[in-house]
């Protein structure tokens, strides 16, 4: 993130300084990834940038804040005792006192309302004067749209999530009818792959097959049969630029009526896929492939064909019913129509696309996957 | 059902007309479903709404309905289409029945953005904490939670042992094979890999003296090789449906040099220590000060600004917390981990954490594969 682009943004806010909890506006503003921490809602972290002046400051557990140094983090860092109280007065303790060693006590302070619990902020607010007002507008606004070094991670990681899945299918080429994989293998296969190809972390991992694709995700259970699909949802992200991506495949030759299913699916996706120009609403795409499906006599799942990736692998902007706001260039979409196979198999094969002056660029393009992919036992289809 | 009724009894018990939970961990708690991804989606929030009297309902985003009907406990679902307001519009629709109602929200967990829509929708409605009451519900686990924990602690406990027996001095690892080997037994013992925060990590030498080497690649292992004479930290965190265990064991690259055996003795006798403050009645403070006081004995490095132990059920931590300002009591049912860290002779940072169970009669440490009173030593043969 450029500082001063940051500090740009605290000031026309209108606030001293920015505060922010979120994991992903923690990333945004320091550039340093936190382990886990959305896991941790009992651990806080957060980063402190003013408007004017040369410190910042971040505030974390004993333990995270090597790892933020270790990140390129050069301003202050102060850790909190987890014994000076319950969760969250220790914490909202020590970031009172480093606010008020930054001369912030009784400033405006902008926060991330929506990433914040009611309980921190109260804590916070008993622990010191500051005015705090909600900011989530502007780091919304400030995050869809990427710069060139953002993109770049992205599209990185959009490699490194694809690597996953097609290395994993690759394994699983041949053994199908041998003592062949359990499920929770073959995912953890996409994980590690994913890993190994460079990811810095993966967050949403779901790999589901056969009655089980109907669902979001199933836990990793049972083997890998043949006749059914697999479809792979993953997240990775490459040190803090995340992608959302989904794939399709098949055990065995693809019946027609599969074939016919994932087409159809594809055709609704490249509808979608023209469309994603700076300017165009998200209402309005969503309305047209809508419009396309029920012409096609295809049912979408669910009521989201999109959303912006970034500092997080779910966030602004959603295409989505009811949502006006307009594409920007420089918003970054994870674009995947979803549509109910011959038994309601959800079908999706998500893209991430950059939105440029000329439309949509795939950055997810390390291999095509217009046709569902076969295991069939014949490597060459690698 | 044994937990679905003790949440029943205990919303019926309370002050509350009802009680709504956002926070993930909680929401897995008390829809008793494992979805691992959802602290992932702080946009697309998830909810239980469980009244006094009546089946609880989950609010949920369209897209997830059936996934969540599938696995959840609660069957009774209202789903919304987009965001965080609908959310909460879903949710005031849930609760207007309820006029001037008292609801127990987990202010620990709701954004306060959210928590101000919900205010604005419902003005009649008094929105009090029941963070109390949610942790004193977690904190004592059912019969049924015990046994998946201490199966949990004795797979990973396992899956660690599997890896450190393959380890050779003469034919060494490397950190990230170590992780690879962690990760491949806990899986072949039925383990769950949740993508998010999943740990597989061995650490060694100078890379040891930090919580996280080379960040921001959490819980995976590195290229650098173990050497003869070095501490090895290896750290494994997986799930078992939906319940956790996290542990973390030491090895010596051949026999404990007398530093190393000491440091490791500081770490046994603060185990001990812990263990003997463990009766049922004691307070959770009194427990970490007895730990404290064993450190200042033997003069061990204890790493100062962390608790000393943990809770652990749907999240790997959780309260209460072994720290000098938690004054919970004791109690049979509950599962605590303990963790303290200290400094090795070559600033390494040490610990071996221990999953226990309070009983009537004291604590018991469960899940050991190996007596771990003494490290694991790597030798020259298998």
């Amino acid at each position: 993130m450029d500082e001063t682009l940051v500090r740009r943004l605290v000031d026309a806010s209108g606030c001293s300084a920015f505060v922010v909890f979120g994991a992903d506006n923690f990333r945004y503003l320091t550039g340093a990834t936190l382990p886990f921490a959305e896991n941790y809602p009992e651990r806080q972290a957060a980063a402190i940038i003013p408007a004017e002046g040369d410190t910042c400051a971040v505030v974390t557990p004993v333990d995270w804040l090597q790892a933020i140094k270790d990140q390129g983090w050069m301003e202050a860092a102060v850790a909190y005792d987890e014994n000076e109280g319950p969760h969250p007065a220790a914490f909202a303790k020590t970031l009172a006192k480093t606010l008020a060693g930054m001369g912030l006590t009784k400033a405006k302070i902008g926060y991330d309302a929506e990433r914040t619990s009611a309980g921190l902020v109260e804590a916070v607010k008993a622990a010191t004067k500051a005015k705090l007002v909600s900011v989530d507008a502007a780091l919304y606004g400030a995050r869809a749209v990427k710069n060139p070094a953002e993109v770049a991670l992205v599209e990185q990681s959009c490699e490194f999530a694809d690597r996953g899945i097609i290395h994993a299918l690759n394994h699983l080429e041949g053994t199908l009818w041998g003592p062949g994989y359990t499920v929770p293998e073959f995912a953890e296969r996409v994980r590690v792959h994913a890993f190994e190809s460079g990811a810095s972390g993966v967050g949403h991992m779901a790999v589901t097959m056969g009655d089980d694709t109907r669902l979001a995700y199933t836990p990793h259970r049972g083997d890998v049969d043949e006749g059914i699909f697999i479809r792979s949802d993953i997240t990775c992200h490459s040190m803090g630029y995340w992608c959302s991506i989904s794939r399709m495949a098949y055990t065995g030759y693809a019946p027609p009526e599969v074939e016919d299913a994932y087409a159809e699916n594809q055709i609704l996706k490249q509808v979608a896929e023209g469309l994603l120009k700076p300017g165009a609403r998200c209402d309005k795409i969503h309305a047209k492939v809508a419009s396309e499906a029920e012409k096609a006599g295809a049912k979408l799942h669910g009521p989201m064909i999109g959303h912006g990736v970034g500092c997080s692998h779910f966030e602004a902007p959603y295409i989505v019913a009811g949502n006006p706001e307009e594409l920007k260039t420089g918003n970054v979409i994870a674009l995947g129509v979803a549509t109910l196979g011959p038994r309601r198999e959800i079908i999706v094969n998500r893209d991430v696309y950059e939105i440029t002056h000329e439309g949509a660029k795939k950055l997810s393009w390390y291999r095509s996957w217009d046709r569902i992919y076969e295991v069939t036992g014949f490597r060459a289809v690698h | 059902m044994e937990l679905y009724d003790k949440i029943v009894a205990a919303v019926k018990a309370s002050t509350f007309d009802a009680v709504l939970v956002t926070g993930a961990d909680n929401y897995a708690y008390m829809a008793g479903a494992t979805i691992p991804f959802l602290a992932l989606y702080p946009d697309s929030p998830v909810a239980v709404i469980w009244p006094r009297r009546g089946d609880p309902t989950v609010i949920a985003p369209e897209e997830w309905e059936e996934t969540i009907m599938a696995l959840s406990s609660v069957k009774k679902t209202v789903t919304y289409s987009r965001g965080v307001e609908a959310f909460a519009k879903a949710a005031a629709d849930v609760l207007k029945a309820k006029k001037d109602a008292r609801i127990g929200v987990d202010l620990l967990r709701i954004p306060e953005a959210t928590l101000q829509q919900l205010k604005k929708l419902l003005p009649e409605t008094e929105w009090a904490s029941c963070d109390g009451l949610i942790r004193e519900l977690r904190a004592v686990k059912t019969d049924e939670e015990l046994e998946l924990l201490e199966d949990a602690a004795y797979r990973v406990d396992h899956g660690i042992f599997g890896t450190q027996h393959h380890v050779l001095l003469t034919s060494t690892r490397s950190e990230m094979s170590l992780g690879e080997e962690v990760r491949v037994h806990c899986l072949e013992r039925g383990l769950d890999v949740v993508a998010g925060h999943s740990v597989s990590q061995g650490t060694s030498g100078p890379n040891a003296a930090k919580f996280w080497p080379r960040a921001p690649y959490y819980g995976v292992g590195h290229e650098k090789k173990l050497k003869e004479g070095e501490y090895v930290r290896i750290e494994a965190r997986y799930s078992l449906d939906g319940y956790w265990g996290t542990g973390s064991r030491l090895m010596t690259q051949g026999y404990p040099t007398a530093e190393q055996r000491e440091a490791y003795n500081n770490i046994v006798a603060l185990r001990e220590a812990a263990l003997a403050a463990m009766k049922p009645g004691a307070k959770c403070s009194d427990v970490y000060e007895a730990m404290k006081a064993a450190a200042k004995e033997r003069d061990a490095k204890l790493v100062e600004g962390l608790a000393l132990g943990h809770g652990i059920g749907v999240a790997d931590i959780e309260a209460p917390y072994i720290s000098a300002n938690d004054d919970t009591k004791l109690c049979p049912g509950m599962a605590l981990v303990i963790r303290p860290v200290i400094e090795g002779p070559k600033g390494e940072l040490l610990w071996s954490s221990d999953t226990v169970v309070v009983e009537d009669g004291g604590p018991r440490i469960v899940g050991w594969y190996k007596d771990w009173r003494v490290p694991y030593v790597a030798n020259y043969t298998l």
